[in-house]
């Protein structure tokens, strides 16, 4: 009874988080979009003085420059807020997933709506603690190891948490670092696997376009520029409000051509 | 005109709306999560902190009346000794330390120790002649009265540089880890009159030496044994720039004195690469984080937020940097790759987390953090963000926290009232005591990176 009482509670609490990221996300667009609109207006308005000149279009152009800082400086407070939510739902997903899973026998079917554990194991699972907790404890031991430079353990280790858990929410996330522990072990071909795992299996995950990047990286230090390019390139097509990546993406494509 | 006005007031609703759930959510996750900072488990380190082994001290006179620097040494193996953390060490009953001196270092009688708990017996005898100071150190196995370690440290300079490597034998002998009696501490001292100046001393506070008389604001030292460089922020040219000093040579020259700021160096643990903060003349003063070599001195960019990014510190592997930035609004703690990839935050309690420093063991991240009074505390972090604990506590300020060579315990500068030490202590916040008798304030103390 407790267990459910409790699960019920969070998925309340994951429902009002998911609205409020919801929220954010929405205003995070609409923000991008006027950045973009004022972006636009900004070149045009360059173009015309480029043309024409004038003090008019000067003092216009300089409007809208601090308009634009402003607005990105707003985008990334929103990014911020929208961080912390995230990084809040993770742990509260991490609760969830550790409660004790309802004893079919004892308890009452659930309500229509009613959460489903979030982490089901699959046969050979460790019988330890609840999924959550064997995923979690078997994730943060991997991370352990990987931040000790250990990578072909985290490797094991990430995969493990994939055979075993492919349903967590920690799944997505282990991928990525499987590529990672690959492309720190210099092992370029199979990162690019590993990346490529993540990008089509969790398009959902938030390293996605890290993995877009790496697998341009990879490709590049195997030494081939033509795909190196090509997936440089991707990341400015699919990513084009990650500043940051787009930014490194472009001095790659500029160092290789 | 109507239909306007409708879309408007509709868009007002839905944007009060959004406002009303997020908050709604951020109330609910505030009583849930409330207690969640405190969830870090020490344990995992504790492996290494918890190691005790109970030990006896046996101080060995050489029959005549010794010398003041032999006594002193004989005190401080004992200080040596407890402050490593790995050791209850005791001096055992007078008539028993009558009777194991009597007999010497033979090993005889040492089994009379074993049934009072003892796990090792540690003798010195220091004695001093016309070549300098000799410390006979020897360890025995209570019980069998093997010998685990018997070496002759001989030192023309100060006793305690023989005493620190007996030392550091004994925790090596006992854990297989090494000690840091042989570590080192850079720091920035305030002047009688004016200005600041760079120092270092060594892992106990003793053997400071003074390193610059500039007498102008400096910070942030950067110390690479392996490359014989200290790298520390000066004004001595009127604006922040990264100066090297080689301490072979005694030289210093300009690593970094772009317009702007060049701040905030760090060294990875090969001591090949460096990690600094540059504005490069932004108008705006936004520093960003690069990448440098002392040898060649390019400069490789690796953040492009529109904000600041600063205080890089390198984990263990190389593979990853901590820095802050406020690209979310406020200061907070981030990862990312060593190339600059793979971004990402992992301090989310409070508005301001700054001064990350890697763990030596690639675990944990020390950061400063504020306390509930808003005064700067020192916290830990998983690099994943995943858990965090305040670990330094009571009145005054802290920050500056840097990670001892073994990983076992933090240095800080901790202010109260207006006057700044260093102190040191276990990452489970015991052993917390203030090293160093430098008079007058200290701003970031920071270990050689070995």
């Amino acid at each position: 009874m407790h267990t459910r009482a409790v699960l019920s509670r969070s998925s309340l609490v994951l429902a009002g988080l998911f609205l409020a990221g919801c929220a954010t996300s929405v205003d995070m667009s609409d923000l991008r979009a006027r950045v973009d609109n004022d972006e636009s207006r900004l070149h045009k308005l360059q173009s015309q003085l480029g043309s024409s000149g004038g003090d008019q279009l000067n003092s216009q152009i300089a409007d809208m420059e601090a308009r634009l800082d402003r607005q990105k400086a707003r985008l990334e407070s929103l990014r911020g807020r929208l961080d912390t939510i995230d990084h809040r739902i993770d742990q509260l997903r991490g609760q969830i997933a550790s409660a004790p899973a309802p004893q079919p026998s004892t308890q009452p079917a659930p309500a229509p709506g009613g959460t489903t554990p979030l982490a089901a194991p699959v046969p050979g699972a460790p019988q330890g603690g609840s999924p959550g907790e064997n995923a979690k404890s078997i994730y943060s031991q991997a991370m352990r190891d990987y931040q000790s430079g250990h990578f072909t353990l985290a490797q094991k280790e990430f995969a493990e948490v994939i055979s075993r858990y492919p349903s967590s929410y920690l799944a997505g996330s282990a991928q990525f670092w499987i590529g990672q522990s690959l492309f720190y072990s210099k092992n370029y071909k199979d990162a690019i696997d590993a990346y490529n795992q993540l990008i089509q299996k969790y398009p959902e995950s938030g390293k996605k376009a890290d993995a877009f990047y790496k697998r341009a990286m990879s490709y590049e230090l195997m030494g081939d520029k033509t795909q190196a390019i090509h997936y440089y390139k991707k990341i400015l097509e699919v990513f084009p409000a990650e500043n940051d990546l787009d930014e490194k993406a472009k001095r790659r494509i500029k160092n290789l051509e | 005109m109507e239909n306007r006005t409708l879309l408007s007031f509709c868009r007002k609703k839905t944007a009060i709306r959004k406002h009303v759930l997020a908050l709604m959510a951020v109330l609910a996750l505030s009583l849930h999560l409330e207690g969640l900072a405190d969830a870090i488990d020490l344990s995992v380190i504790s492996n290494r902190t918890g190691l005790m082994f109970k030990l006896a001290y046996i101080p060995v006179t050489s029959g005549g009346t010794s010398s003041r620097a032999t006594q002193e040494a004989q005190k401080l193996i004992l200080r040596d000794l407890a402050e490593s953390g790995y050791f209850d060490v005791s001096i055992p009953e007078p008539d028993l330390v009558a009777k194991l001196q009597a007999i010497g270092l033979t090993g005889e009688g040492t089994n009379a120790l074993a049934a009072g708990g003892y796990e090792g017996v540690a003798a010195a005898r220091v004695t001093e002649d016309q070549t300098g100071i000799h410390v006979l150190g020897i360890v025995r196995d209570p019980v069998s009265g093997k010998v685990l370690l018997s070496r002759q440290y001989t030192t023309s300079g100060a006793a305690r540089h023989a005493v620190h490597r007996f030392v550091d034998d004994v925790i090596y002998q006992f854990t297989g880890l090494s000690g840091i009696a042989r570590a080192k501490i850079a720091f920035i001292g305030k002047n009688p009159r004016r200005g600041y100046d760079l120092y270092t001393m060594d892992f106990d506070g003793e053997g400071l030496h003074r390193l610059t008389f500039d007498h102008v604001l400096a910070y942030s030292p950067a110390w690479s044994r392996k490359s014989h460089h200290i790298v520390y922020v000066s004004y001595l040219h009127m604006e922040p720039q990264i100066l090297s000093y080689d301490l072979r040579t005694g030289k210093r020259s300009a690593l970094a004195r772009f317009p702007g700021l060049n701040i905030t160096p760090d060294f990875s643990r090969d001591g090949v690469h460096l990690a600094v903060a540059l504005s490069k003349g932004n108008r705006a003063q936004r520093t960003e984080i690069y990448v440098t070599t002392l040898k060649d001195r390019k400069f490789n960019r690796l953040t492009f937020s529109r904000s600041n990014n600063l205080s890089p510190s390198w984990s263990p592997s190389g593979n990853q940097i901590a820095f802050v930035s406020d690209r979310d609004g406020h200061p907070q703690v981030f990862v990312m790759d060593s190339d600059g990839t793979n971004v990402h935050r992992i301090t989310f309690n409070g508005f301001y987390n700054v001064s990350p420093a890697w763990g030596p063991s690639g675990d944990l991240v020390a950061f400063v953090c504020m306390n509930d009074r808003h005064r700067p505390k020192i916290c830990l972090t998983t690099p994943d963000g995943s858990r965090s604990i305040q670990i330094t506590h009571g009145r005054g300020q802290d920050d500056s926290p840097d990670w001892s060579p073994d990983g076992r315990s933090i240095i800080y500068a901790h202010q109260v009232r207006g006057k700044s030490v260093i102190m040191k202590m276990f990452l489970d916040g015991s052993h917390n005591h203030r090293i160093g008798t430098f008079q007058r304030d200290v701003i970031t103390p920071m270990w050689a990176v070995p």
